[in-house]
């Protein structure tokens, strides 16, 4: 389809309006601009890199079939980003891995391991780069179990209300609490021990 | 302190409480060490973790990342073009539409009259056409002599514009 925008200098919403009319060029160059970002939430979400691909690619064929419906109620990335959490969702709930699930939901039903934790400081900042601490981070992220990750992901780095995360998640605002409080207490504890396994091996 | 007034020292910080509930849980934690302590530790970890995600790399090429993408477009297509929005004439257009069958139908009638109560009887019916992809259904009677055309709206524009929903 013809289109004379010039699209590295075009804005979203012009690349979005070209694209909804049927311009493939215009899309593509959406594309180039946000699909690190949403490869990185489909990542975040299921830390696989083959499975982050499959799905920031779905979530990108997804976008192009509704692009006419995207009003611009809100920014492009957002839309996408939205798009990519729906398909990772869908992906884990069908992944479900029974054996930590089942411990983890056992940990919530019997009050939780993460209330006997001892209260810890983290503090993984002292003395620290931010790709290290960013390292660290990401390390502690993938030893959480995809519910608690994914409580943790939508609050912390989406940062949506309880209210919608559980409507995303379909359970209770309650269960979000809990899981949410669960991440966090097992984040500190993680980071910190992260911290002394440092510690240990530069001695 | 129970699990309950736990949750509700995350909820503080999260700003997810009333303006009367903050007030109670700010006091709790200015009075309770324990309180103090747990709001800390999620106060700390929230902040660490707020701007330090990990930024992904994709692993492959930007061109061959997007060849994908465009061959998946190409071949979600054969199956189902693309969706566009229904002008709402368009809307308007099927039940018309579903008239002017219904009337070209009573005037096409053979053989007796439809009777005057309009009580047909259904059963004696039998479909004689169903076209999904027009959304009309036909059906004769012969015993009443009448043809029925329904015409149905088929607006393909699915109402999930918010990929949220």
């Amino acid at each position: 389809m013809p289109s004379k925008i010039q699209y590295s200098t075009a804005g979203d919403e012009e690349l979005v309006k070209a694209a909804q009319k049927g311009d493939m060029a215009a899309f593509e160059e959406l594309v180039a601009r946000h699909r690190d970002k949403i490869y990185a939430r489909a990542f975040s979400m299921v830390r696989n890199e083959e499975d982050a691909v499959d799905l920031s690619q779905e979530a990108w064929v997804k976008g192009w079939q509704r692009l006419v419906q995207f009003q611009g109620d809100s920014s492009f990335a957002t839309w996408m980003t939205r798009i990519v959490i729906n398909l990772c969702l869908d992906q884990l709930r069908k992944q479900k891995r029974i054996k930590s699930e089942s411990i983890d939901q056992m940990d919530e039903e019997t009050g939780g391991v993460e209330r006997q934790l001892p209260i810890v400081n983290p503090n993984p900042t002292e003395g620290l780069e931010r790709g290290e601490l960013r390292q660290r981070i990401d390390k502690a992220l993938s030893q959480l179990s995809y519910e608690h990750r994914t409580v943790l992901v939508l609050h912390e780095f989406e940062e949506l209300e309880y209210k919608l995360i559980a409507k995303k998640m379909g359970c209770s605002i309650g269960t979000v609490m809990s899981r949410l409080f669960y991440a966090r207490r097992k984040m500190a504890a993680l980071l910190a021990g992260l911290k002394r396994e440092e510690l240990q091996t530069e001695k | 302190m129970n699990t309950a007034t736990q949750l509700k020292v995350q909820a503080y910080l999260d700003n997810e409480l009333s303006p009367a509930e903050a007030r109670q849980v700010a006091s709790l934690i200015s009075s309770d060490s324990e309180a103090r302590l747990v709001y800390s530790e999620l106060k700390d970890t929230k902040e660490i973790l707020a701007g330090n995600e990990s930024p992904a790399t994709l692993p492959d090429s930007p061109d061959f990342y997007w060849s994908q993408i465009q061959r998946r477009i190409a071949a979600e297509e054969k199956i189902a073009p693309r969706t566009t929005p229904t002008p709402w004439w368009m809307k308007l257009l099927a039940p018309a539409a579903g008239a002017i069958a219904l009337f070209a139908a009573l005037l096409s009638i053979q053989g007796p009259s439809v009777r005057p109560t309009g009580s047909s009887d259904i059963s004696a019916m039998h479909e004689i056409e169903n076209n999904p992809q027009m959304s009309t259904i036909t059906f004769r009677s012969e015993s009443e002599g009448v043809t029925v055309v329904w015409v149905s709206a088929n607006d393909t524009a699915a109402s999930d514009a918010d990929p949220f929903e």
